[in-house]
C-alpha cells in the first residue's frame, strides 16, 4: 500500500499529472454522485420548462422534454465512464496479450490469430458495432462487447510491431542466454518495454470509445432512452443547436475535459515509465 | 589549451598557402543547449590542404571529427552552428556564399563519401540514374555523355562490367561495391575536395583495403584534394600524408603522418598510440593443461531458410559448414572472419541462440543436443554471452543491480537479498563499485554498458563465456581498458573465452589459439603465434596483410605491415595437396568436395584437399 501511495507520489510531481489528475477526480466523482444524488430527476419530464436557457434554477439549462442538464450529465457521467474505461481496459488487456504473444512467439498459430485480426481490422468498426449490439441487444454491456472488439484489432497490431522489434534486441536475447523461460523473456523484457505505445494507445481508445458511443447513440444502438450519457445527449443536441446551444456545449464539454484529463495523465505515466526520464532530478 | 603543432609546424597549421584547396581558420563550431547558450564543440581548429593531398582528422567518438567536416558543406545538424572562424574553399570564404552558391559547389566541387555504404545510394532508383544525376544537374551534360563518364569512372574503380552495373539496383551490390560506386560517382564530377567521413569502417579489411587503395591511387592522379575522417589510427597511417588529432574538439596535434606517428609530441597521441592492440606474451595458465577439450565442435553445420522470392522455391544458406573447433578450459580462442563468414552463427549455436543442422557440440564431453530440461538449465548458468552492441544487450528498464542479479534468478537457495549483493559484487569486480547498482543502463557510456554485460555474463560463474565483437563498437582507449579487464577476470575466474571478432590488432593481442573462417568454412587453426607469423592459407596471408599495424621499435613508433616479407606468395602447402578453396583464393579454380584440416605441426591445422 505504501508503495502505491508512494508511487502516486512520485507520479504527482509531474505538473501532467497533476492536471490530469484533477480532471479525472472530477468525472470520477460526477460519476458516483450522478447515482446518489442530482438537484433533479434525469428522467422525469416537465414539459413546462423545455429548452430553458442556463439560469439559478438550472445551471446548465433544460433539454426538448425539460429535464435538468446538469442532473442528466451526472447522471450520464457514470454511464459514460464505465463504458469508456471497460472497453478501453478489455481492449488493451485482450489486444496486448494477443499482439505480445503472436509477436514474440511466432508460428502458424500466431499466423492463424493474425489473420483473424485482419479481418477484423477489414470491417467498417461500425458495421461490426451494428452486429454485435444486434446480438448482445442496445445496452451498457452491448456498447461495451461491441466497441472492445472493434478496438482489439488496431491495439494487437501496434504491440506486436513494438515486440516483434523487441524480440531481436540483444537484451532479449540476453534473457534467453541466461536461461531464463521464453514466457518470462517476454513478460519480463519485452512487453514491458511496449508499456510506452500501450499506454499511448488506451488513452486514444478511451477519447474514441466517448465518441463513438454517441455515434451508437446517434443510431439508437447506444444506452437507450430515457437512460442519459454523454454522447446520447451530445448526438440528441443537434437539432436544437441553434436554438438551444447549451445542449451541445455542457456535454461536449464534458467529454473534452474528460478526454483532455486522461490524455495528460496518460502521458505523465508514460514519462514516469521511460527509464530515460529517470535518475535525472 | 593552444593546439599544439610541434612536428613540422611550417606544414600544417599555416594560414593558406597559395595552391590550397581548402583551408580552414580557427574554426569554432558550438551546439544550441536547451538554455539557449553555446557549447563549444569544436575549438580552434586549423588546417589546410593542396590538391591531391589527402589529410586525415583523427579522433576518438566525440571529437567532433565529423563536426568539422560536415560544416564545409554546410551540413552540420541543426542544433549545430559555426560560431566563428573561416572556412576557405579554393581561397573563397565559404561563410559568403549564399545557399544557391553553396547548393553549386556540394557534390559539384566538393563530394562526399559517407560512412554507410547501405544507406548512402538510393535503393528505388538504378545506379545508373544515380550516377548520371549529378552530371546531368551540375554540368548539364547530355544524357549520352553523363553515362559515357560514369562508365569510364566505374572501369577505374575496377567495377568488373561496368555497363551492368549501371543497369542494376544498389541491393545488388556488396557493401564494398557500393562504396566502390559511391567513389566512382562522386569522382565522376572531378571534385577539388574529396570529403571522406569514415569511408570503410563498415567494410571487411581486405575489402577496406582495397577501397582505400582505389581511392587513394585515383584521387592522387586526378589532382583532388581528400579530407579523411578516421577513427583508425593504422588505416590513416598507411594512407594519409598528414594528420591533425582531435580530443573533444581540440587539436591536439598536427603535422606529417608519419612524424607524428613515430613521435607524437602530445600526451593524448601517445595514449591513442599506446592504447593500439599489440601482441602479448602468452599466457601460462590455459595452455595444454586440459586433456579433453571444454567444447568440442564437430562436422557442424548450420543452415538458414532464405525467404523464397516469388515463384521460386525456398533457398538455404549454408552459414556454417562442416566446422571443427576445440575449445579447451580457460583459453581464449579467437574466430576471425569478415562478416557473413559464419563466426556469429558458431557463436551463438553455444549458447543455443541457434540450432545446428547436423553435426555435433559436445559440452565436457557430453553432446548439448541430448540435454533435458534440467541438464539444459544447468548448461544455460556455464555457458553466456557478451553481445557487441552496448546500447541494445541491456534492458533499459531495469536498474543495472538488478540487471546483473536477474542471471542469479535461477540459482536455487540463493535469497533476493544474496543475489543484490552478489551483484554488487560483481558489479565492483568490473569496475562499477558504488552507486552504480542503483543506475540506468542509458546513464552509462558505450564501456561502461560493456562492463556490466560482462558481469552479467560472469556472475553465474560460467565455464565458457562468447564474446561476440564484444569491444568493436567502442573507442580504442575504452576498448584496451576492456580487454585488460576480460583477461584479469579470465585469469581470476578461470573461463574460457570464445572471441569472435574481425579486428586482428584485438586477437594478436589476447588470443591464445586463432580459427580463421570465411564463407562458412574453418580455413585454419593453430596457435596464435603460428598463425601471426606463419600462416599458411593464402585466405589468412591474405588477411594479415590487409590490415596495416603501428609497432613501438627502438622508442620510436613505426608504420609496419604484418608478413611483409611474404610480398603475397604464402608458403606451399603440404606435398600433395593443394589448399581448400571455396572463393577464398581469388583467380584460382575452385576445390571440388570437402577440404581436410591438415596437421602443418604445432597443432596448426590448414584446410586443404
Amino acid at each position: 500500500m505504501s508503495a502505491v501511495l508512494n508511487a502516486a507520489k512520485i507520479l504527482l510531481r509531474r505538473r501532467n499529472a497533476r492536471i490530469g489528475g484533477v480532471l479525472i477526480a472530477a468525472m470520477l466523482i460526477a460519476a458516483l454522485l450522478g447515482n446518489i444524488y442530482t438537484p433533479y430527476d434525469p428522467i422525469i419530464n416537465d414539459l413546462l420548462a423545455r429548452l430553458k436557457p442556463p439560469s439559478a434554477a438550472h445551471w446548465l439549462g433544460t433539454d426538448e422534454w425539460g429535464r435538468d442538464v446538469f442532473s442528466r450529465l451526472l447522471n450520464g457521467a457514470s454511464v459514460s465512464v464505465l463504458i469508456s474505461f471497460a472497453t478501453a481496459l478489455i481492449a488493451v488487456v485482450v489486444g496486448a496479450l494477443i499482439g505480445a504473444l503472436t509477436g514474440y512467439f511466432g508460428g502458424w498459430l500466431a499466423r492463424i490469430a493474425m489473420l483473424l485480426v485482419d479481418a477484423l481490422l477489414a470491417f467498417p468498426s461500425l458495421i461490426m458495432a451494428l452486429g454485435v449490439i444486434a446480438v448482445f441487444g442496445a445496452s451498457s454491456e452491448g456498447v461495451i462487447c461491441a466497441l472492445s472488439l472493434t478496438y482489439i484489432p488496431a491495439v494487437a497490431r501496434v504491440v506486436r510491431a513494438n515486440v516483434l522489434s523487441l524480440r531481436e534486441k540483444e537484451f532479449v536475447e540476453a534473457s534467453r542466454v541466461m536461461g531464463n523461460s521464453e514466457l518470462y523473456t517476454m513478460l519480463h523484457h519485452a512487453l514491458p518495454n511496449a508499456i510506452a505505445s500501450i499506454i499511448v494507445i488506451a488513452t486514444a481508445l478511451f477519447g474514441w470509445t466517448l465518441l463513438a458511443e454517441s455515434a451508437l447513440s446517434f443510431l439508437g444502438l447506444g444506452v437507450p432512452p430515457p437512460a442519459s450519457s454523454w454522447g446520447g445527449m451530445l448526438a440528441d443536441s443537434r437539432n436544437y443547436v441553434g436554438r438551444a446551444p447549451w445542449l451541445a456545449v455542457a456535454p461536449g464539454l464534458a467529454i473534452s475535459l474528460s478526454l483532455l484529463g486522461v490524455n495528460l495523465f496518460g502521458d505523465a505515466l508514460r514519462d514516469e515509465f521511460d527509464p530515460h526520464m529517470k535518475n535525472l532530478a | 589549451m593552444t593546439p599544439t603543432s610541434a612536428t613540422s609546424a611550417g606544414a600544417s597549421a599555416e594560414p593558406a598557402h597559395a595552391d590550397a584547396v581548402l583551408t580552414i581558420e580557427h574554426l569554432c563550431i558550438g551546439l544550441r543547449t536547451d538554455s539557449g547558450k553555446f557549447r563549444r564543440i569544436v575549438e580552434d581548429a586549423n588546417f589546410s590542404i593542396a590538391a591531391g593531398e589527402m589529410l586525415a582528422l583523427v579522433g576518438e567518438s566525440g571529437s567532433g571529427k565529423t563536426m568539422i567536416a560536415r560544416s564545409i558543406l554546410r551540413l552540420l545538424p541543426q542544433i549545430a552552428a559555426i560560431e566563428s572562424g573561416r572556412i576557405l574553399f579554393a581561397g573563397k570564404d565559404l561563410d559568403d556564399a549564399r545557399p544557391a552558391q553553396m547548393r553549386a559547389l556540394r557534390g559539384n566541387a566538393i563530394g562526399m563519401v559517407f560512412q554507410e555504404p547501405m544507406v548512402s545510394l538510393n535503393p528505388a532508383l538504378s545506379v545508373g540514374v544515380q550516377m548520371t544525376e549529378a552530371l546531368r544537374l551540375h554540368r548539364g551534360l547530355p544524357l549520352e555523355e553523363a553515362r559515357r563518364r560514369c562508365l569510364e569512372l566505374l572501369e577505374r574503380v575496377r567495377i568488373a562490367d561496368p555497363l551492368a552495373c549501371l543497369k542494376a539496383y544498389p541491393h545488388q551490390f556488396s557493401g564494398g561495391m557500393r562504396q566502390r560506386i559511391m567513389l566512382a560517382s562522386t569522382l565522376a564530377m572531378q571534385p577539388k575536395l574529396l570529403i571522406a567521413d569514415e569511408p570503410t569502417t563498415a567494410l571487411d579489411a581486405i575489402v577496406q583495403k582495397e577501397v582505400m587503395d582505389i581511392m587513394a591511387s585515383l584521387t592522387r592522379e586526378m589532382g583532388t584534394a581528400v579530407l579523411l575522417v578516421s577513427h583508425d589510427l593504422g588505416m590513416v597511417a598507411r594512407y594519409a600524408r598528414r594528420i591533425v588529432v582531435l580530443c573533444s574538439g581540440e587539436t591536439m596535434e598536427s603535422g606529417d603522418t608519419q612524424q607524428v606517428i613515430a613521435q607524437p609530441q602530445h600526451a593524448y597521441t601517445r595514449n591513442l598510440l599506446a592504447s593500439l592492440p599489440t601482441r602479448m606474451p602468452r599466457r601460462q595458465a590455459a595452455a595444454a593443461t586440459a586433456s579433453t577439450p571444454l567444447i568440442e565442435i564437430r562436422d557442424l553445420c548450420i543452415d538458414f531458410n532464405r525467404p523464397a522470392a516469388s515463384g521460386r522455391k525456398r533457398a538455404v544458406l549454408r552459414a556454417v559448414a562442416h566446422a571443427d573447433l576445440d575449445l579447451l578450459a580457460g583459453e581464449t580462442l579467437a574466430v576471425v572472419g569478415e562478416s557473413g563468414s559464419g563466426k556469429t552463427t558458431i557463436g551463438r549455436a553455444l549458447v543455443r541462440l541457434n540450432c545446428e543442422t547436423s553435426g555435433s557440440i559436445r559440452f565436457e564431453g557430453r553432446e548439448i543436443a541430448s540435454f533435458d530440461k534440467a541438464e539444459m538449465l544447468a548448461y544455460r548458468l556455464k555457458s553466456q554471452m557478451v553481445f557487441q552492441d552496448p546500447f541494445s544487450s541491456l534492458d533499459p528498464r531495469m536498474r543495472l543491480g538488478a540487471i546483473v542479479a536477474e542471471g542469479l534468478r535461477l540459482l536455487p537457495a540463493l535469497s533476493a537479498q544474496e543475489r543484490r549483493a552478489r551483484a554488487a559484487q560483481m558489479l565492483a569486480e568490473v569496475g562499477l563499485s558504488g552507486d552504480y547498482a542503483e543506475r540506468f543502463p542509458h546513464e552509462l557510456s558505450g564501456g561502461q554498458r560493456q562492463r556490466v554485460c560482462i558481469a552479467r555474463a560472469i556472475v553465474t560463474g560460467p565455464r565458457f563465456l562468447v564474446a561476440d565483437e564484444a569491444v568493436s563498437a567502442l573507442d580504442v582507449t575504452i576498448q584496451k581498458q576492456l580487454l585488460a579487464l576480460l583477461q584479469s577476470l579470465q585469469e581470476k575466474f578461470g573461463f574460457a573465452c570464445l572471441f569472435i571478432t574481425h579486428d586482428l590488432g584485438v586477437v594478436e593481442q589476447i588470443a591464445d589459439r586463432v580459427a580463421v573462417i570465411y564463407r562458412g568454412r574453418v580455413l585454419e587453426t593453430g596457435p596464435r603465434d603460428t598463425i601471426f607469423d606463419d600462416p599458411r592459407h593464402p585466405y589468412t596471408l591474405r588477411l594479415l596483410q590487409a590490415t596495416p599495424r603501428i609497432r613501438r621499435v627502438d622508442g620510436e613508433n613505426r608504420i609496419s605491415y604484418r608478413l611483409a616479407r611474404h610480398e603475397g606468395h604464402a608458403q606451399p602447402p603440404p606435398a600433395g595437396h593443394s589448399y581448400f578453396n571455396h572463393g577464398s583464393i581469388p583467380g584460382q579454380a575452385l576445390s571440388p568436395g570437402e577440404p581436410l584440416m591438415l596437421d602443418v605441426g604445432q597443432q596448426h591445422y590448414v584446410a586443404c584437399t
